[in-house]
C-alpha cells in the first residue's frame, strides 16, 4: 500500500521557482516604492517566497496566488516601516546609492531620470501607508480597484476614497519638491 | 436654490474625476462626466493635474531589480534553514490586523491554560502503563539529537533497533516501484524512525547510515516535503526528489532521488509504533 504525500518536492520545487522568477520583479518593484530601501525591499521579497514556500500546496488558482503574494509583500513592507520606524529619516533625507550610481554612467539624461524617481519615492515616503500602498498598486503595478480592494483587504469604495485622497495629497509634495508636468519636458 | 444644486453637481463629480480617469464610473455616470467636462473649467485643470501627477509617477518609477540566482540560492538556502526551525507565529502576517493581536492572544493564552489543565488531569487518572506511553509521547518532543549525543542506549534504539536491510531482500519484500530507479545503493542502513513534535506541529525524522555518514531525512509537518540533513551541516533540501512512503508487511521505506543521487531506506517497525507513524501520516 503506497501512502501518497499530498504534493512532492519535485512537483513544487520548479513551481517554486517558476513563480519566483516571474513575480519577482513586481514584488520587488511594490515592496521598493513602499519602503523607499532596495535593501528592504529585498528582504521583504524573501520574506514573501519563503512563507509562500510553506503555504505553496494551498495555492490553486492563479489569481488567488498572486493577491495573496501582493497582500503579503504590502503588508511586509508596511510592517518593516513601521518596525524600523525610519519614515522621518526618509522624509528628511534620502539617498539611492543604486540609482545615483546608474546616472553617473548614462550621463545627464541619466541624472534626471534617477533625480526625479528620488523625488516622486520622497514625495511617496510623505504620504500615510494606506494612501501609499494603494497608489502603488494602481499606478506601478496598474492594478483595478477590485484588484486592490481584494489586495488590501478593503471595500471599493474605500480603494476609490484613498486614491482620491492620496493623490490630492501627492501632487502637493510633488510641487513642493519642484515637480510638475513641466519638469517633465524641462527638468 | 439652482446655484446650490450646481455646486453639490460640480463636487460630486469632481470627486468622481478619479473613477472616470480610471474607468471605473458605469456607462450612463461616464457620459454625464464628459458633459461636465465639457463645461466645467476647474474640473478640466483638475483632471490636466491629476494626469500630470500620473505622468510625473511613471516617469519616476524605478526600475526593479531583476532576480538573480545568487537571490535564488539564498531563498533556497532560507526555505531549508525554516523548514528545520520550530514554527514560530509569524507576526509580519498579521500586521493587518494590528487591532486584533492582543484579543488572539487572550484567547490563545486561555485555549493553552484548559489543554494544559486537561492533560494534566488525564495523566494523573491513568494507570502506570498508560503512563509510560504518554512518556514515551513527550520522549518523542526531543527536536535535533540531544539524546543521541548524551545517551548511548536510548529509548528510541531500543524501540526502533537499526536493521541493514539488501536491497534485493528490500525488493522482493516491498511493493515499491524500485524498477523505476536507477543506481539504488546496496543497502541502507536505517539507524531509528523518530516522531518529533515541536509547537505543535508533528514531523518524522529517520536517521540513517550510509557510508558512514548521518543522515537526517525530516519531514516537517505532514504532507510537506522531504528535507534532507546531516549534523552540524547546513540543511540543504532535495531538490527535484521523488518521495514515496511504502507499507508492506509491516515494513517502512522511504525513496527519494536527488538530482545527482537516489537513495532507498528500508527499516523493520514495531507494529504498533508503525501503526502510530501511519496513523499521524494520514
Amino acid at each position: 500500500m503506497i501512502l501518497p504525500l499530498t504534493q512532492t518536492t519535485a512537483e513544487r520545487a520548479p513551481d517554486l521557482r517558476t513563480i519566483f522568477l516571474t513575480q519577482h520583479r513586481r514584488l520587488f518593484k511594490v515592496a521598493y516604492h513602499l519602503t523607499s530601501s532596495r535593501h528592504e525591499a529585498e528582504d521583504v521579497v524573501q520574506d514573501v517566497f519563503v512563507r509562500l514556500h510553506e503555504r505553496l500546496a494551498q495555492f490553486h488558482g492563479e489569481a488567488k496566488l498572486s493577491t495573496w503574494l501582493y497582500r503579503m509583500t504590502v503588508n511586509a513592507s508596511l510592517d518593516a516601516l513601521r518596525r524600523f520606524k525610519r519614515r522621518q529619516k526618509w522624509e528628511t533625507a534620502l539617498t539611492l546609492p543604486e540609482i545615483e550610481a546608474g546616472a553617473n554612467a548614462n550621463g545627464a539624461l541619466a541624472h534626471s531620470q534617477s533625480e526625479l524617481a528620488e523625488k516622486v519615492q520622497i514625495a511617496l515616503a510623505r504620504l500615510r501607508k494606506p494612501y501609499r500602498a494603494a497608489i502603488v498598486l494602481r499606478d506601478f503595478e496598474g492594478l483595478a480597484y477590485d484588484e486592490i480592494a481584494a489586495v488590501l483587504q478593503i471595500d471599493k469604495g474605500t480603494v476609490a476614497s484613498r486614491l482620491h485622497r492620496g493623490y490630492a495629497k501627492l501632487q502637493k509634495e510633488l510641487a513642493a519638491l519642484g515637480v510638475d508636468r513641466s519638469y517633465l519636458n524641462n527638468p | 436654490m439652482k446655484k446650490i444644486l450646481a455646486h453639490w453637481n460640480h463636487r460630486r463629480r469632481h470627486k468622481a474625476l478619479l473613477l472616470y480617469v480610471d474607468d471605473e464610473l458605469p456607462p450612463f455616470e461616464k457620459e454625464e462626466m464628459r458633459q461636465h467636462l465639457a463645461n466645467c473649467a476647474f474640473c478640466n485643470k483638475a483632471l490636466a493635474e491629476l494626469h500630470a501627477c500620473r505622468a510625473v509617477l511613471q516617469a519616476g518609477e524605478t526600475a526593479p531589480l531583476a532576480p538573480t540566482d545568487r537571490m535564488w540560492q539564498r531563498l533556497v538556502r532560507t526555505t531549508a534553514a525554516a523548514s528545520l526551525k520550530p514554527r514560530r507565529l509569524n507576526v509580519n502576517a498579521l500586521s493587518a490586523f494590528m487591532p486584533l493581536r492582543w484579543a488572539a492572544v487572550g484567547a490563545f493564552a486561555l485555549v493553552v491554560g484548559l489543554l494544559t489543565w486537561r492533560n494534566a488531569n488525564e495523566i494523573k487518572h491513568k494507570n502506570p502503563a498508560e503512563q509510560t506511553q504518554l512518556a514515551a509521547v513527550i520522549d518523542y518532543g526531543m527536536f535535533f539529537d540531544a539524546m543521541r549525543r548524551e545517551t548511548s542506549a536510548s529509548n528510541f534504539y531500543q524501540r526502533y533497533p537499526a536493521q541493514v536491510v539488501q536491497l534485493a531482500e528490500a525488493q522482493r519484500a516491498v511493493d515499491f516501484p524500485l524498477a523505476a530507479v536507477e543506481a539504488l545503493p546496496d543497502s541502507f542502513q536505517l539507524d531509528c524512525v523518530r516522531v518529533l513534535e515541536c509547537n505543535g506541529a508533528k514531523c518524522i525524522q529517520l536517521t540513517c547510515l550510509k557510508d558512514g555518514k548521518v543522515l537526517n531525512i525530516f519531514q516537517h509537518e505532514l504532507g510537506q516535503s522531504w528535507t534532507l540533513g546531516q549534523y552540524a551541516v547546513v540543511r540543504a533540501p532535495i531538490c527535484n526528489v521523488e518521495c514515496l512512503l511504502v507499507n508492506a508487511k509491516e515494513l517502512t521505506a522511504v525513496s527519494w532521488q536527488g538530482s545527482h543521487s537516489e537513495y532507498l531506506a528500508v527499516g523493520q517497525l514495531p507494529p504498533q509504533d508503525f501503526a502510530q507513524i501511519v496513523q499521524i501520516l494520514r
